[in-house]
């Protein structure tokens, strides 16, 4: 896993912590990824998850914090699961919900993924 | 009104303490006070924006709108507005211990590593004793000890993760349910904003007709919304350009208490 890339995903749930989250991020640009309303993505450092615990002290429930890496789909997902992904994007009628585009393909059904954890 | 000042009553909707050294400030208090030295009718929120006239800038279409409503105007999203307060009045969930929770993860998860790698160690002598021939009857006793101690250490490390992966589904809980809250207080900024809009529009040509009926200057908006809004607690007026107080009175349509100048912008 290529730690440089991770990032700390923060997500605000109340109006102060939302404002306190915009601050950090304007004062920290450079640690700042990526800003979504009240959610932000922070490369990931000592620093990113100072402002991180910062937040949560100070918001507790009201912030969420994930630790999130970039998904390469050649290693962390199934070649079943990116082959359904690819067929099914290739499909001819748009219109074609996948739970019936699955259907009598080797292309697993939408429940049976759903219930299978990414390992 | 009755105000008894340095002594002395006045009396009347138009009080002159133009002679005395009661400011502009002193006499918003005191109609503020009901214990206080001014005696009048209670101030309502139209007192926030133009209770003092010094000068000082107001906000106009937030004067206007408290303005409306002191003319018993309602505007048509009010109700909206007062069910979407309502919903906001409930606290917003949090859900305690979820830090805690995260600690004992951390702790026990770092305690099984620990006695796993004292397992192996132990374990680890214990073979080479006895392929040496030793005696590892001692070993063997703290090899054991070491193996029930990691098997207590994991159970502790599932139930420290069960208890954090059920607080984590309550504050899953808890987060939707604020976000719910975020997007009713983004409504509600809105709706306020409608209502006050609403509100001041409605006052809004009798406010125009009235600024062009008033003296000209930096208090004349201010001026205007005195002689629109219904106004039964007295305003409190530094300076000019009034000479008698009566005729302020009259021509804001409202109880004043007139105030040297000391200090104001007029």
């Amino acid at each position: 896993m290529s730690t440089s890339r991770a990032v700390l995903l923060v997500v605000t749930y109340s109006t102060d912590a939302r404002q306190a989250l915009r601050n950090s991020c304007t004062t920290h640009e450079d640690v700042v990824v990526g800003r979504f309303g009240r959610a932000a993505l922070l490369r990931e450092s000592e620093y990113a998850a100072f402002l991180a615990c910062r937040l949560r002290e100070r918001f507790g429930t009201a912030v969420e914090v994930a630790r999130t890496t970039p998904l390469n789909e050649y290693r962390d997902v199934p070649a079943r699961v990116r082959e359904a992904a690819a067929a099914y994007e290739d499909r001819e009628a748009a219109s074609t919900p996948y739970a019936k585009f699955a259907v009598g393909t080797d292309h697993p059904s939408p429940d049976a993924m759903r219930d299978a954890p990414l390992e | 009104m009755r105000a008894t000042f340095d002594g002395r009553t006045y009396r009347g909707r138009a009080l002159d303490l133009r002679g005395t050294d009661a400011t502009a400030a002193e006499v918003a208090r005191a109609v503020r006070d009901p214990d206080g030295w001014l005696r009048c009718r209670r101030p309502g929120p139209v007192h926030e924006h133009v209770g003092v006239l010094d000068g000082s800038g107001v906000n106009v279409e937030r004067a206007l709108a408290a303005a409306a409503r002191s003319r018993g105007r309602v505007a048509s999203s009010q109700a909206a507005l007062d069910d979407v307060r309502a919903e906001l009045d409930d606290a917003a969930p949090t859900v305690a211990g979820l830090s805690a929770a995260r600690e004992r993860v951390a702790e026990t998860a770092a305690d099984v590593e620990r006695l796993r790698e004292r397992v192996a160690r132990l374990g680890g002598k214990v073979a080479a004793l006895r392929e040496a021939g030793a005696d590892a009857a001692g070993v063997a006793g703290d090899h054991r000890e070491a193996a029930a101690a990691l098997a207590d250490a994991e159970t502790e490390r599932l139930a420290a993760a069960e208890t954090l992966e059920r607080l984590e589904r309550a504050a899953r809980e808890a987060r939707d349910e604020r976000a719910r809250r975020l997007r009713l207080s983004d409504r509600e900024r809105r709706l306020a904003r409608a209502v006050r809009a609403e509100l001041a529009d409605a006052v809004r040509s009798s406010f125009e007709r009235a600024r062009d009926a008033l003296p000209t200057g930096p208090r004349a908006d201010a001026f205007a919304i005195v002689r629109v809004a219904r106004v039964r607690a007295p305003v409190a007026l530094a300076g000019g350009p009034f000479e008698r107080p009566a005729r302020a009175a009259a021509c804001l349509d409202a109880p004043v208490v007139l105030v040297g100048d000391a200090g104001a912008d007029v």
